[in-house]
């Protein structure tokens, strides 16, 4: 067991912090304000390779592996919560599930072109009545001609407003003597018949976009099809738990920011006399926080190392360290607020951002609950 | 055109710096995080630039202990060809100077003659600013200060410095050293397979004894590093606003008498 990383990791993540702290930060506090993604320098960490962590190198990749991309993705978090997640779901969601289900010809198309930051990625799977539940899904896509036709609208699709190529989730037509499916499909933005549809005003992550995505009689040729016709979920569930390292990662990231921000305000904000720091009452707080956030952080880079070592299934921990670390940070950045008192509740200050950019960890890829029920299956051997 | 590029390992900006009472003018280095000095990275981003356009290869020349290699790293995955480190105490624990003859010496090894020798224009950690001055004189050599601009023609240098309110030309004939300021460029980041590919480049560990140099006595020494004292407890004025008043301007006339 060695729990240092290698020089190259540790270079990787020094980079990260190096690019958070000067372009991510400066711009940060006015596009949250606006609601608007840090375009600029999102394709900027691609022709880095920041977009391209866990792609082989012989598809445009850098192949540093998922211990250095959840290190890198902790940085980008601290700084700009939005930013990451648009990192998180190019480098877990779309560049995996074209690495491990598409065909030769897929890959050859669109890995080089997301790992490079060339074309942004979107996984584009809830649907306004199928969250929790997305084999409760609408979305259809009928055999027509040789090839598909889609329609329907997906919703709550991060990146979707600055998506170039899509992952979509459907219903598809139920084979001879079969049962209905979910089938996923791989597309770019200009297919006939898509568009984007609303943009959503969020509580936080106010940096990326989040979209519906709507599919209007949308005409895809046979070989859109990502994996096989009907088993779509396996693609939708296999990527997941990628995921889940992506969203802990950002989860960590959120919470290590708000308790640096609770530890520097603790030590120059005077009253009674004296820095309240001093304070025993503060002292407890901050040492639960900073406990809180290494746990979390021990259990990420475990998992991290899981996927690096190919381990085949690492669902249950990967479940057990993306609920721990959402709700650690929760728990973090509510202290981290406390710490401040009035003036965490004002947008002047760091750690309001991070409270609001929290809340959605415990919510995507995956609820809170959606986690609980994945750990109890898996130890009851349900 | 070949270039040097001389490097420097320092404590991070924003770490906390504390004396090591057991080596005097040394720091505590234990949970101290160090980086390549950031003046080096103009000197390197130049350096690549340079090479880039003209041909030739930019390669690294350091002093210092054992932990600069991450600083060396650094430079190589932002695209130096190859580095020289001269690792010995008895080099990177010498005066300035002596380390100047060490770096000069090590340059011109190995049959490398750069035309350009690159240098930040000082250390932030201890704000030296001779390096570039030292190594340009055991070479005799051109010497000129923070630059903000270089050009090259005709195998002469021509480099811009900012001074109060104007810009200096200074022209030198090459070879020559230069160290680089703020301004210059702005050093790229090493991209991901960069960073892979640094690990198979060289870092040449060279021996004094190799490169024919003897330190010597050293010519200057660091005695201590002290912190400033720390702030004095204040004086308070209190009443009413006119007390307070004529409190304070009897205070700053008698006690502290700055006015």
């Amino acid at each position: 067991m060695d729990f240092e990383f290698t020089e190259e990791q540790r270079m990787a993540i020094d980079g990260a912090r190096r690019f958070a702290q000067e372009k991510l930060a400066p711009a940060v506090a006015e596009l949250d304000e606006k609601g608007e993604v840090n375009l600029k320098a999102l394709k900027e960490l691609g022709g880095l390779g920041y977009l391209g962590m866990t792609v082989a190198e012989e598809d445009g990749g850098s192949a540093l592996g998922a211990v250095a991309y959840a290190g890198s993705m902790i940085e980008f978090s601290k700084v700009d919560a939005g930013c990451a997640v648009a990192v998180s779901v190019q480098n877990s969601l779309v560049n995996d599930a074209v690495a491990h289900f598409g065909t030769p010809a897929q890959r050859k198309r669109f890995l080089p072109k997301l790992a490079s930051g060339e074309w942004i990625g979107c996984f584009s799977l809830t649907e306004a009545g199928a969250g929790s539940d997305p084999a409760s899904m609408r979305t259809t896509a009928k055999r027509q001609d040789g090839g598909f036709v889609l329609n329907g609208t997906k919703n709550f699709t991060t990146n979707g407003g600055i998506a170039d190529a899509i992952i979509v989730f459907t219903r598809s037509e139920a084979p001879p003597g079969g049962k209905p499916g979910i089938s996923a499909f791989l597309l770019t933005k200009d297919a006939p018949g898509f568009k984007v549809g609303k943009h959503e005003n969020k509580m936080g992550i106010r940096t990326s976009s989040t979209t519906e995505m709507v599919f209007e009689d949308c005409r895809l040729p046979a070989d859109a099809l990502l994996g096989e016709e009907g088993k779509g979920l396996k693609v939708a569930l296999a990527t997941l738990d990628g995921g889940r390292i992506g969203i802990a990662s950002q989860a960590v990231g959120i919470a290590e920011g708000a308790l640096e921000e609770a530890v520097r305000y603790a030590k120059e904000r005077v009253q009674f006399g004296k820095p309240i720091a001093e304070l025993e009452g503060l002292q407890f707080m901050l040492a639960d926080m900073a406990t809180e956030v290494e746990v979390a952080k021990t259990m990420l880079f475990r998992v991290a190392w899981m996927k690096d070592a190919g381990k085949p299934r690492f669902t249950k921990e990967a479940a057990m360290l993306k609920l721990y670390a959402s709700e650690m940070a929760h728990r973090v950045c509510h202290k981290a607020v406390q710490v401040h008192g009035g003036y965490g509740f004002m947008k002047e200050y760091k750690v309001e951002r991070l409270y609001r950019d929290q809340r959605i960890t415990e919510i995507y890829e995956g609820t809170s609950e959606i986690q609980r029920y994945v750990i109890a299956r898996s130890i009851l051997g349900a | 055109m070949d270039i040097a590029v001389i490097l420097r390992q320092v404590p991070d900006t924003e770490a906390a710096v504390k004396p090591d009472p057991a080596r005097p003018g040394a720091i505590l280095e234990g949970e101290i995080k160090f980086v390549l000095n950031p003046y080096d990275e103009y000197a390197v981003e130049e350096a690549l630039r340079i090479t880039e356009k003209l041909g030739g290869s930019a390669v690294g020349f350091c002093v210092g202990p054992e932990r600069s290699e991450t600083a060396l790293r650094t430079a190589l995955a932002m695209g130096l060809e190859r580095a020289v480190w001269v690792c010995e105490p008895a080099a990177w624990q010498a005066d300035v100077v002596t380390q100047a003859r060490v770096l000069a010496a090590a340059i011109k090894s190995g049959g490398f003659a750069p035309a350009l020798i690159l240098c930040g224009r000082e250390f932030i950690d201890t704000q030296e600013d001779a390096m570039a001055a030292a190594v340009a004189q055991a070479l005799d050599i051109p010497h000129v200060l923070g630059a903000a601009k270089i050009e090259l023609s005709d195998g002469k240098v021509v480099v811009s410095r900012e001074v109060e309110g104007a810009t200096l030309e200074i022209e030198a004939k090459l070879p020559a050293a230069v160290s680089c300021s703020k301004g210059l460029n702005e050093p790229r980041y090493p991209t991901l397979i960069a960073i892979k590919r640094s690990k198979n480049k060289e870092i040449k560990k060279a021996a004094l004894a190799e490169l024919g140099v003897d330190p010597g006595p050293a010519k200057s020494k660091v005695l201590a590093l002290k912190l400033p004292p720390p702030r004095a407890k204040g004086v308070r004025a209190e009443g009413e606003p006119a007390a307070v008043a004529s409190q304070s301007l009897e205070w700053l006339a008698n006690t502290a008498k700055v006015i």
